[in-house]
């Protein structure tokens, strides 16, 4: 029984990661703009699809790494002008009309470029090491460690950038910043393409895992906002903190029930600390 | 003149015209009713209700396809007994709620005369009480046991096997060549529970030594979880209740876990629209149930024009590729739905069939029905039972072997019979 819970534990860790790749864009894109963006998962589904023609395509799935990022980025740019810049400032549920909206055109386009049929990329990493009585795929701890660090840069972009110091002060203070010259709109647009590609990031890594399917966003996306929300809106270490319990308590719950019934076990410490601290574990009030 | 008072009716009079009344009363109230019955050029109308989208669209398309290309062939062979089919295609979307909304407006606005279902349990289960209460008789092509047993009724018709019949097949030829130790994982919704079930069934009564089942949701996307509870030194084989992408990522990872080493997974439903390298490493371990064969070279020589003409007809290759695009097609059940429509054409041939008040004639025509092979029936001869309305036809296993699909036994349909659970004959219209 100890096997079992090590290996869910590590396993749940090590998703945990890929999980904060995705959700960090959602909370990113929210903090900034206070936009709910429900059609992430799309994006993320996106990225996916660049995946697969990368590797069918080009030869490999290392094309995508930094093709889809960009591509998605570019459609974020997009969808920012003709879309959700018109939505700043209105209600979040308006916001979530909006991208429900574009959560239908994004994943129907998907389906006819695309089409609906399943498919898989060959894993790029096609090992895996022994690991408490059975083995584990390489692959996944590359997923994990290259996710740490896509989310270590990201910090330290906010952190030292002059770009990085624009974000941080128009989300601190959006009024200030705009009379202090800080070109908000364009910092509202880069955060946006910057959530969109962080999205399809996320979906690059996860395709050699999974399958690639028109819909594949519809699962990971109930999955990042219960990070995002558990975390608190904006916090970028929160979603980061928060994937990696609640993916380990999933993977830990896994060991004695149903792992759907660990699902829900998650969601309910997601529902505890929210009673205990309704912004968020590092959010704030 | 003799007998008549003077200005005023006789009884004669009152009885003559009161009896003219009544006659033309009567004419008048029953006269849309002759209308319809003898309106020999009104158009059937059969209402296509598939899973255009979502999780099963692969499905969904080739089922439309199919009954398109079916009613086109009918309507210009003159249509059936002279009247044309009208037909009416509403998608489901994979998906409950949307598909009983879409048979109410098939049958009370379209005002569809037949309902032929999607390859989806949940939707076939679900619709079963509400045709039976609109008076509408569908088909369907889902492959859990329960739509043609205890959850069907008299309405459903099912022109494939079931998972009983798959089930069964796997167990007489897969079983001989693999262990007896097993675990089951099954998609949790209907088909995948029924699988199981029956596969639970048909090992243990060759002996099998059950280790545990799980089941996880359509769409799940990392089995890690689940396949970290299987022990692959007490375990042979894996019963893998999946298909499409779910199979795929379960025989990725259980792959990538090393589990293949150990073990062979026999899977419920033939990988409709993949191909051998979507299935990667674990390809060749797995045993697959067929209800059709993609290939036509592994198809019975006897049948093979046949489904040549079918292939023709919805612009698929012999190796069950579209022509169009060069995408692997769900062939190995799509016949199902091509099928159907023969199935509607020769239920009203038989019975006389003109509108609703005839269908219980319709259901008791095809209640026993056999057909033989031919481009009508191009997977093959088969039996409609009449208790349950269920087709008994040759079931096919399948492995993968040198990157093709190979057929590694045939059961006979009459080696696939079991005991009814219902008798649908029984229940009165």
């Amino acid at each position: 029984m100890f096997d079992l819970i090590l290996s869910q534990m590590i396993n749940g860790f090590v998703w945990g990661w890929i999980l904060a790749l995705i959700a960090i864009g959602l909370t990113l894109i929210f903090g900034q703009l206070e936009i709910v963006n429900v059609a992430h998962g799309a994006l993320y589904t996106i990225g996916a699809v660049g995946a697969y023609y990368c590797s069918t395509y080009l030869g490999h799935w290392g094309w995508a790494v930094p093709l889809s990022p960009l591509f998605l980025a570019l459609l974020g740019l997009i969808i920012y002008l003709t879309t959700i810049r018109f939505s700043l400032g209105k209600e979040v549920i308006v916001t979530v009309i909006i991208t429900y909206g574009l959560l239908f055109i994004l994943e129907q386009g998907t389906l006819l470029i695309y089409g609906g049929v399943p498919r898989m990329i060959p894993n790029p990493i096609p090992y895996s090491i022994p690991f408490i009585g059975g083995r584990y795929p390489v692959y996944r701890i590359f997923c994990a460690a290259f996710s740490a660090a896509v989310i270590v840069a990201l910090m330290v972009f906010l952190k030292k950038t002059r770009y990085g110091l624009w974000i941080r002060a128009t989300r601190q203070d959006y009024e200030t910043a705009l009379n202090m010259g800080i070109p908000v709109q364009r910092v509202y647009a880069f955060v946006f393409c910057l959530g969109s590609a962080l999205a399809g990031l996320g979906g690059v890594l996860a395709a050699p895992i999974s399958s690639v399917t028109f819909n594949m966003g519809n699962n990971i996306i109930i999955d990042a906002f219960i990070v995002v929300i558990m975390a608190g809106f904006g916090s970028i270490i929160g979603t980061v903190v928060a994937s990696l319990i609640i993916a380990m308590i999933i993977g830990v719950s896994a060991a004695f029930v149903n792992p759907v019934l660990a699902k829900v076990i998650g969601m309910a410490v997601m529902a505890a600390v929210l009673f205990v601290r309704p912004e968020g574990l590092f959010g704030e009030v | 003149m003799k007998g008549k008072k003077k200005g005023g009716w006789t009884r004669r009079d009152f009885v003559k015209t009161a009896a003219v009344g009544t006659g033309v009363m009567a004419a008048g109230i029953s006269f849309p009713a002759v209308i319809t019955r003898a309106g020999t050029k009104d158009p059937i109308r059969i209402g296509c209700l598939m899973d255009i989208t979502g999780a099963l669209y692969t499905f969904g398309i080739w089922g439309e396809r199919s009954t398109r290309a079916a009613v086109d062939r009918i309507n210009a062979q003159g249509g059936i007994n002279g009247r044309p089919i009208k037909l009416f295609v509403e998608d489901s979307a994979t998906n409950v709620q949307t598909a009983l909304r879409k048979l109410r407006k098939l049958i009370m606005e379209d005002r569809c005369d037949f309902i032929l279902g999607p390859c989806n349990s949940g939707i076939a289960i679900s619709a079963a009480p509400q045709v039976e209460s609109m008076d509408t008789i569908f088909f369907s092509w889902g492959t859990s046991a329960a739509i043609t047993g205890k959850k069907g009724n008299r309405y459903i018709f099912r022109g494939i096997n079931n998972v009983r019949h798959g089930t069964i097949a796997l167990g007489k030829v897969a079983l001989k060549h693999v262990g007896k130790r097993y675990y089951c994982l099954g998609a949790d919704y209907e088909w995948g529970r029924s699988l199981i079930a029956e596969f639970r069934k048909v090992i243990d009564a060759e002996g099998g030594e059950f280790k545990g089942e799980e089941f996880s949701p359509v769409g799940t996307e990392d089995f890690l979880p689940y396949l970290n509870k299987i022990n692959p030194k007490e375990v042979d084989i894996l019963v893998a209740g999946y298909f499409t992408a779910d199979l795929l990522k379960l025989a990725r990872q259980a792959s990538e876990k090393g589990l293949i080493k150990h073990m062979e997974i026999i899977g419920g439903a033939m990988p409709t629209g993949l191909t051998v390298e979507d299935l990667g490493p674990a390809a060749e371990h797995i045993w697959f149930t067929a209800y059709g064969l993609r290939r036509i070279a592994n198809i019975p020589e006897a049948y093979r024009p046949f489904n040549k003409v079918y292939r023709d007809a919805i612009g698929l290759d012999d190796e069950g590729r579209s022509i169009k695009d060069g995408k692997m097609a769900a062939v190995s059940y799509s016949w199902a739905a091509w099928e159907h429509v023969f199935w509607v054409k020769r239920g009203i041939e038989k019975s006389g069939w003109r509108s609703k008040d005839d269908n219980e004639k319709f259901m008791k025509a095809l209640e026993g029905m056999s057909v033989e092979a031919s481009v009508e029936f191009p997977q093959g001869p088969k039996t409609m039972r009449a208790q349950d309305h269920q087709v008994f036809t040759d079931q096919y296993v399948t492995k993968i072997e040198g990157g093709k699909f190979v057929v590694k036994g045939v059961v006979k349909a009459e080696d696939l019979m079991y005991e009814p659970e219902v008798d649908y004959t029984k229940q009165k219209i």
